[in-house]
Formats: C-alpha cells, sequence, structure tokens
C-alpha cells in the first residue's frame, strides 16, 4: 500500500495513524476522564499494592509517596505529553519515525513487544491464580520462582491460551468487553478495600496503622529487610508509567484532545487506579494476613476471602482485559519486524511467549522491578520527542508535517537511546539500585545526548 | 428499552459498591454481601451487553487501533 493509500485508509478508520488528526475528529474532555479512569484499574493493581506491604512500606509513605508521586505523573502528562500532542496531532510512532526514521522505530516496538509479552505474562499467572480456586489448585507462593504444580501449568496454559487466540482473532471486542468492564471494576476495588478494613477490625487511623505494621512483621518473619520508604513508593508512582507520559506514548491519546488542559485527566487513571486500587488490595492482603496468616499475595485467594464470587471474577476480567490488549499489540511489533507476515500467526506468537512467561510466576513476584526496568529501557524515546520538538522544531507542528522523512535509521537517536539505557541496565543488574530510579536519569541524559549528536543535523523542509 | 437497560446496569453498580457500605455499618453480614455483590455484577454485565448489543455504543475509543501502547499498569 502507498503512503498516500495509507493515509486515506487512516482517515477513513478514523484513527489518522499516518497523519495529524483533523479539527472535526478532536473529542470532548469527558471521553478522556473516563478513559483514564478505567483503564488504570486493570490486573497489574492486584499485585502491586500487596507487594508494597510486603516490602516492608509503612502505612505514611505508602500514602504520601502515593500521593506525591501520582501528582508528579498528572503534571508530567499534562505539561510534558498533552502540549506536544494538542499541537503535533500525531502517534508516537508516526513522530517518532519523521525524528528516528522507520528502522529505528521498528527496533523501538520489538523492545516494547518484548516487554509486553511478560507483563501479559504476569496478567495470564494472576488470572489463573482465580481461575484455579475451584479447581483447588496449589498456588504458588512468593518464594516460588518456577512453577509449583502440574495443576498450575496446566490452568496457565488454559488461560493463555484463550487469551491468546482470542487476541489474535482480533482486538474490538476484547477492547468493547474492556470499557463495559472498567466501571464496575473500580467499583470492584473500592468494595474489596472497605470489606478488607472491616475485616481487620480497625476503628481509626492508629488502628490501622499497628494493624499494618503487624502484617508486614508476618509477612516477613520480623522486621522487614526492605528499604522501600517514601522516595522509593513516589518514584515508583511516578514512573511506573513512564513509558506513557514521559515517554510520550500518550501523544496517540491527547492527539484527539482540543486542548492541552485535557492532560488533567490523567489523574482520574493515577488516583483512582493507582491511589485507590492500589491502597486497597494491599488491606486486603493486610486482611488475609489477619484472618488465616496466609502472607500469599495471590490475588484470586485475596479477593475471593473479601467480596466471593465478584472478586474472583474481577481478578479474571481485570487480567485477561489487561493481557488481551498487551499481546495484541506485542504482535503487532513482532509482525512489522517481518514484513508481509501474517498479524494472525505474529499475535500467536506473542501470546505463546506470554503463556510461557506466565508459567513462571517470577514474573508477577518481580513486577515492582519489572515494571520500572521497562519505564527505564522505553520512557528515554520520549526525550527524543521533546527534546527534538522544542530545541529544533521550537515548537513548530508545521515544522514537523513538512519535514523530509527521517533516514531509515538516524543513529543520533540511537545512541542517545542504548548509552544511558545501557548503563541504567548494567547498573540495575550489578549495583542493585532499584529500576524506578532509573528513568528520570536516563530521560535527561537520553535528551542532551541527543541534541548533542544530532548538533549539525537539522530538519529539513520537504 | 434502552433507559429500562441503563436504569438496571446503574441498579447493577449500586448493588456492587453498597453492599460493602453497609457491611462497614453492620447492616448486613459477608454472606448477604457476596450475594448482593454477585447480583450486581450479574445485573451490570447482562444490562450493559444489551444495551451495546441492542443499540449503537455513543463511546468512541480515543484509541488508535493498532498503533497506541495499552495502559497496562
Amino acid at each position: 500500500m502507498s503512503t498516500a493509500d495509507q493515509t486515506q485508509a487512516s482517515a477513513s478508520s478514523g484513527e489518522y495513524e499516518n497523519e495529524p488528526v483533523p479539527k472535526h475528529a478532536l473529542k470532548s474532555g469527558n471521553k478522556f476522564w473516563g478513559m483514564y479512569a478505567g483503564e488504570h484499574a486493570a490486573g497489574t493493581e492486584f499485585m502491586i499494592g500487596p507487594l508494597f506491604l510486603l516490602n516492608g512500606v509503612s502505612l505514611q509513605n505508602i500514602v504520601l509517596g502515593l500521593l506525591v508521586g501520582n501528582l508528579l505523573a498528572v503534571l508530567s502528562w499534562r505539561y510534558l505529553c498533552a502540549p506536544i500532542a494538542a499541537r503535533a496531532r500525531l502517534t508516537l510512532y508516526n513522530h517518532l519515525e519523521r525524528i528516528a526514521g522507520k528502522g529505528l522505530v521498528k527496533i523501538y516496538n520489538l523492545a516494547n513487544g518484548i516487554l509486553f509479552c511478560f507483563l501479559a505474562g504476569a496478567m495470564i499467572t494472576v488470572s489463573a491464580t482465580a481461575v484455579g480456586i475451584p479447581f483447588d489448585m496449589p498456588m504458588p507462593s512468593l518464594g516460588d520462582w518456577m512453577p509449583n504444580s502440574t495443576s498450575f501449568v496446566v490452568i496457565v496454559l488454559a488461560v493463555g491460551a484463550v487469551i491468546a487466540v482470542v487476541a489474535s482473532l482480533g482486538y474490538e471486542t476484547v477492547a468493547k468487553f474492556a470499557n463495559i468492564a472498567s466501571p464496575w471494576m473500580v467499583l470492584v476495588f473500592l468494595a474489596c478495600g472497605l470489606v478488607a478494613l472491616k475485616q481487620l477490625g480497625v476503628a481509626d487511623m492508629q488502628g490501622l496503622e499497628k494493624v499494618w505494621s503487624e502484617s508486614i512483621f508476618i509477612a516477613n518473619d520480623g522486621p522487614p529487610e526492605s528499604t522501600m520508604g517514601f522516595w522509593s513508593v513516589m518514584f515508583f508512582a511516578w514512573f511506573c508509567n513512564a513509558a506513557m507520559h514521559v515517554g510520550m506514548a500518550d501523544l496517540s491519546v491527547f492527539r484527539f484532545a482540543k486542548k492541552a488542559s485535557y492532560g488533567w485527566a490523567s489523574s482520574a487513571g493515577m488516583y483512582v487506579g493507582h491511589f485507590m486500587a492500589w491502597i486497597s488490595a494491599a488491606l486486603m492482603l493486610a486482611a488475609q494476613i489477619k484472618i488465616n496468616g496466609d502472607t500469599n499475595p495471590v490475588p484470586g485467594p485475596m479477593a475471593n476471602n473479601v467480596v466471593g464470587l465478584a472478586g474472583i471474577i474481577c481478578v479474571i476480567v481485570a487480567g485477561w482485559t489487561t493481557a488481551n490488549p498487551t499481546i495484541y499489540r506485542a504482535g503487532l511489533a513482532f509482525q512489522a519486524m517481518i514484513p508481509g507476515s501474517s498479524r494472525f500467526w505474529a499475535t500467536l506468537a506473542a501470546g505463546i511467549i506470554a503463556t510461557i512467561a506466565g508459567i513462571f510466576p517470577a514474573f508477577a513476584w518481580k513486577l515492582l522491578t519489572f515494571v520500572g526496568l521497562y519505564g527505564t529501557i522505553l520512557a528515554p524515546m520520549g526525550a527524543i520527542i521533546f527534546f527534538d520538538w522544542y530545541f529544533h522544531r521550537k515548537g513548530d507542528a508545521a515544522n514537523l508535517h513538512n519535514a523530509a522523512p527521517a533516514k531509515s535509521f538516524n543513529l543520533a537517536v540511537l545512541f542517545a537511546w542504548i548509552i544511558p539505557v545501557g548503563a541504567a541496565v548494567y547498573m540495575i543488574q550489578t549495583q542493585d539500585i532499584s529500576a524506578w530510579y532509573f528513568p528520570l536519569p536516563c530521560w535527561i541524559a537520553c535528551g542532551i545526548l541527543f541534541l548533542i549528536f544530532s548538533g549539525k543535523q537539522k530538519p529539513t523542509a520537504q | 428499552m434502552k433507559t429500562i437497560l441503563n436504569i438496571l446496569s446503574l441498579i447493577g453498580l449500586a448493588l456492587t459498591l453498597i453492599p460493602s457500605i453497609l457491611l462497614l455499618t453492620d447492616s448486613i453480614n459477608s454472606a448477604q454481601l457476596t450475594r448482593l455483590m454477585t447480583i450486581g455484577m450479574v445485573l451490570w454485565f447482562v444490562c450493559r451487553i444489551l444495551r451495546e448489543t441492542l443499540f449503537k455504543p455513543t463511546e468512541v475509543s480515543t484509541h488508535a487501533v493498532e498503533h497506541d501502547t495499552p495502559h497496562t499498569l
């Protein structure tokens, strides 16, 4: 298909993937508020809150860290991502192609696809813990990095197969179902938190802090060895979605916004999903510890303990509606690497990789580290867009739209990206520094290196 | 029909949240909570799916179907 044909096709589908979104296609603010509130109450929330508790984060640190970190995330969406999106009105990939070239975007896409597969794998594990309840499946415990039973493997394979096949067949039906499920899932999270509070039997904040500390003590079999405090929680909350805000993936969303101020809509996602839902999930684990001394942060039984069947279904739906689009996009990324390959088979391959990853509970237990790594690797590409926009294009959208296509592989972008990311991954692996501290320095370093390396390559008009 | 489905789905949502508040105030027990939340769940999904099937949806996705990154966290 020629570029002109692609542009016409994307315009007729109403998605404008290869051209700036025209004025008549812009959307009102309430769509963005609803979308963010729904999309950030996902399967991962069931894991992240409990992992904070197991890492010994005090109640005060979790509340303050999440308040500040989420605020910084919202400000990043509002003042870094949304202003560029509302002027340039391009998808991340189209915008990046014009700077970095198609070849380099394929590599970025591949990195995205591989990371998505492992994230989807963790979500398949989450769903399997709920599906396994009626079958009396032995639940994997925090110490289990490998599969702990045959029944766990069989259920993960079954769940993964369904998710992979459905994702391969298409995206629209699952996306519609996810939209329907979102408001209900948000309320189930809230209900879970309220019921967990009741089960904890606390009457005031002091009582809650005492029960929380006891839960940490029991979970760690003594005083916690963890170093997670306020700064860890704050940086994690700020950068767990680094790829979306400072990483500019949400250019694809805000290009439909009438004004950059729609970036405030991200606060709905942060304070519903990454505040209320995380704390609710953590309270569910605290309640489970109090009731039966079980410190396993397995989402299915935790949700079952508080609200019964609705909780089990919520875990399955949250895991499924998260894993499904993730596998679908991973498939598209793989397909883009092999010209002429079938989307069905590429998506199925992504689903198989995700399912194999799901067999290993380690990916779910190490979700905090994985999410930090995900931001560290992908977010710096957003710095390329940010620095190019303000230093090379001077904020002029016409300059970007009329620019000659970038060469297939912009080496300035490649080196600006891999040098800080390589150094960060090395330090995460060898120095044991938490991954969520790296997206910010990598982002800044990537932007500065890009300016240095591309100093003499001014964008040329077409 | 559309209005009836809308009202029923809202009742479904109410049955998802309100029982947990009633449990907090000791107005119901956990068995009742589980039952009410299950009814709420069935009501919500049945009515919303029927509504989406019978009537054209009003929501338009702001996502590019093939190229943007999903929110997964």
